[in-house]
């Protein structure tokens, strides 16, 4: 048996451990500290918290040494092998060809060791292929720097078997920048977004986790009837109270949600190089992401209220490499390619990313228009369980409700009008919704299942719904045409297969 | 590659599995309504429902509605292989047809359960690299077929990727 050559092979940086270690540092001193409230609850003794502080610094200091010192990795021509795991040894190799998403993580710690995280992504789901913690910062450059040329001389002919290596710096051309957010931009940004929200509604779970319940109730009791005996008489003065003090927290949620934004989208820039878009952010952790243009699946362009307040859109795409654990999009992957646009930016930047797409798109092929009133349909059921409800409760009067029909019919309306479809050569554009608007720009070769799908009511009124599916479309809204008209969705399909089967002998041929 | 439209054989006993689970449910309910009733013990109820004659027609009816059901079921199962995609299209008023483009298919199942080893029959499901209809399966093929369909898909995958 030959002995495989390990001559040439490569080791992480020799303070990944220590860094590996720092990562752990907030998890080690969260255990101690919980066997610390532990210990001093039960009186079970010193010899817990031992265990435990033992167990956490093992976690925190052998097992990053023992990664280092197992971690190998050999770069070849076309090719990255990944020689890791300390009883589990496993060796894999990761054509350069097949990485969809590389991308670069450095935090605070990391910026201080001039270090850098490496993740490199395939289309293969859950877990990044390689996953290396942490490279010299211009070795992870170098690396980040081969992938993209690799990609870039292959993108044509997708699968030579010799590609040649001599042209090896020579495909990469100088970066284009495509978008940078301004300061005032990454404010508004951070006025639409919810961070602060989300984070809250965390907090406050956690909290609940960690105080007893008992206290909880005792001190919303204590609190309440100390509020009551204050208040007692004057109701304006406490409407007057309570509103500004919602308009306080909001005010403050604005505040820490425009101040998060800040710190992560500091810097942000949108580049082009080799045909693949980089995508650059961060103060203090800065990441950068980069992905092949040619596996971009599709495109969601997004407007929603706020947004168009502020006569901005948001453009997202989505990777195959997405991971698909749990229905969550993994964090590394870089989605929202164009966090925060005005419209002019935003066309101008849609034309250059797909030339082939007339955009703004002027022929829209409009759904079964006189079906607007099945859109309503959902709400009917909900509207007779509140007013059931209600009129329980007030008797007569709870019939009311149904006047939010009237606004449902009328969004109803509003809503098919702006329901359709284009077919722009090798695109399919779908657009919809009417308060929050989306549009799905998608390759016909990226699609991956079609289907055309009629239930009785369909059957009825002539119409049928396109259900769409192409890769990686984890977090985002299905890919759908519905009550489009039944002959009309008949030869859609028969259309978008007969595309999607030629675009991939066409490619096929070129390869 | 022929594009003809082939139907389906054999898938009617999804029909008496369907009966067998109405029978269960029909015994049960009326064993349920006696011990509820504090009429019977459960065992004496199951021997009073196993005899009496009356009860005999439910599960019969359930066997008889399942056995329609899934006639009517393999009826209207119909797929279809071209050179352009492999097409699945089944039911009357739920009425769906899913095409995958031979070039998108990832890998293929064949999978057979004991009942559909008895009647020499499998299961295809093809697997694509979509997101929520990832996998499109077509139940009670004869054997013969469904291998025929596998290698023949299989054979067109090619090794390009198609993302």
């Amino acid at each position: 048996v030959k002995r495989p050559d390990h001559s040439q092979e490569q080791r992480l940086h020799p303070l990944s451990w220590l860094l590996g270690l720092l990562g752990h540092l907030p998890q080690v001193l969260l255990t101690v500290v919980a066997a610390l409230m532990m210990t001093a609850r039960n009186d079970t003794g010193p010899w817990l918290l031992v265990l435990i502080v033992v167990l956490g610094l093992f976690h925190a200091i052998i097992v990053p040494i023992l990664h280092y010192l197992t971690y190998h990795y050999r770069i070849e021509q076309d090719r990255l092998i990944v020689r890791s795991g300390i009883l589990a040894r496993t060796r894999r190799e990761i054509p350069f060809t097949r990485i969809h998403n590389v991308a670069l993580h450095q935090n605070l710690w990391h910026r201080l060791f001039n270090v850098a995280e490496l993740r490199l992504e395939s289309a293969a789901g859950s877990e990044a292929e390689a996953h290396m913690r942490v490279l010299a910062l211009e070795q992870a450059l170098a690396l980040e720097q081969l992938i993209r040329g690799s990609s870039a001389r292959s993108a044509p002919t997708i699968n030579a078997p010799n590609v040649p290596v001599s042209v090896k710096n020579s495909a990469t051309s100088t970066p284009l920048l495509l978008l940078s957010l301004p300061l005032a931009e990454q404010i508004r940004l951070g006025l639409l977004s919810n961070q602060a929200w989300i984070g809250l509604i965390a907090l406050l779970g956690i909290g609940q986790q960690f105080m007893p319940e008992k206290i909880i109730s005792e001190q919303g009791v204590t609190w309440a009837k100390q509020a009551d005996s204050f208040f007692t008489g004057n109701t304006l003065y406490l409407i007057g109270i309570a509103a500004g003090l919602c308009l306080l927290i909001w005010l403050v949620m604005q505040a820490i949600s425009v101040l998060l934004t800040v710190i992560q989208y500091h810097g942000f820039k949108l580049t082009e190089i080799d045909n693949r878009l980089t995508v650059e952010r961060g103060l203090f952790t800065r990441r950068r992401s980069s992905v092949a243009r040619r596996r971009i699946q599709s495109w969601t362009l997004y407007e929603g209220i706020l947004q168009r307040l502020f006569a901005r859109k948001q453009l997202q795409v989505d990777i195959a490499s997405v991971a698909q654990l749990d229905g969550q999009a993994s964090v590394e992957a870089e989605r929202d390619v164009v966090p925060l646009a005005s419209m002019p930016v935003m066309n101008r930047l849609l034309q250059h990313l797909l030339p082939h797409v007339q955009w703004p798109v002027s022929h829209w092929q409009s759904v079964a228009l006189g079906q607007w009133w099945r859109l309503c349909l959902p709400v009917i059921p909900v509207l007779a369980l509140i007013s059931a409800l209600a009129c329980w409760q007030w008797g007569s009067k709870g019939m009311w409700v149904w006047v939010w029909l009237i606004w449902s019919a009328f969004k109803a309306r509003e809503q098919i009008r702006r329901m359709g479809w284009a077919l722009d050569g090798r695109y399919l554009i779908i657009r919809n919704g009417w308060l929050r608007r989306r549009w799905r720009l998608i390759e016909l070769e990226k699609l991956q299942v079609l289907q055309l799908q009629r239930s009785p009511l369909d059957r009825c009124f002539g119409t049928a719904t396109l259900h769409l599916d192409s890769a990686g479309a984890v977090g985002s809204p299905p890919l759908e045409l519905r009550l489009v008209p039944q002959a009309r969705a008949h030869k859609l399909l028969d259309y978008l297969t007969q595309a999607t089967a030629d675009g991939q002998r066409q490619t096929a041929m070129v390869s | 590659l022929r594009s003809a439209l082939f139907s389906v054989t054999g898938n009617s006993f999804g029909g008496f599995i369907l009966a067998l689970f109405i029978a269960c449910i029909a015994v049960g309910t009326h064993i349920a309504v006696r011990v509820i009733a504090r009429e019977q013990e459960p065992a004496q109820a199951l021997a009073a429902v196993l005899q009496s004659s009356g009860y005999i027609w439910l599960p019969l009816l359930g066997l008889l509605t399942g056995a329609w059901l899934g006639w009517r079921r393999y009826r209207l199962i119909f797929w279809r292989l071209d050179n352009q995609a492999f097409c699945v299209r089944r039911g009357y008023l739920w009425y769906s047809e899913s095409r995958v483009p031979v070039s998108r298919v990832q890998h293929l199942d064949l999978r057979r359960g004991p009942l559909q080893r008895v009647f020499g029959l499998a299961n295809l499901v093809v697997h694509t690299a979509g997101t929520r209809m990832n996998t499109v399966s077509i139940n009670g093929l004869l054997l013969d077929t469904a291998q025929r369909l596998r290698d023949r898909l299989a054979h067109q995958l090619d090794c390009d990727d198609a993302l």
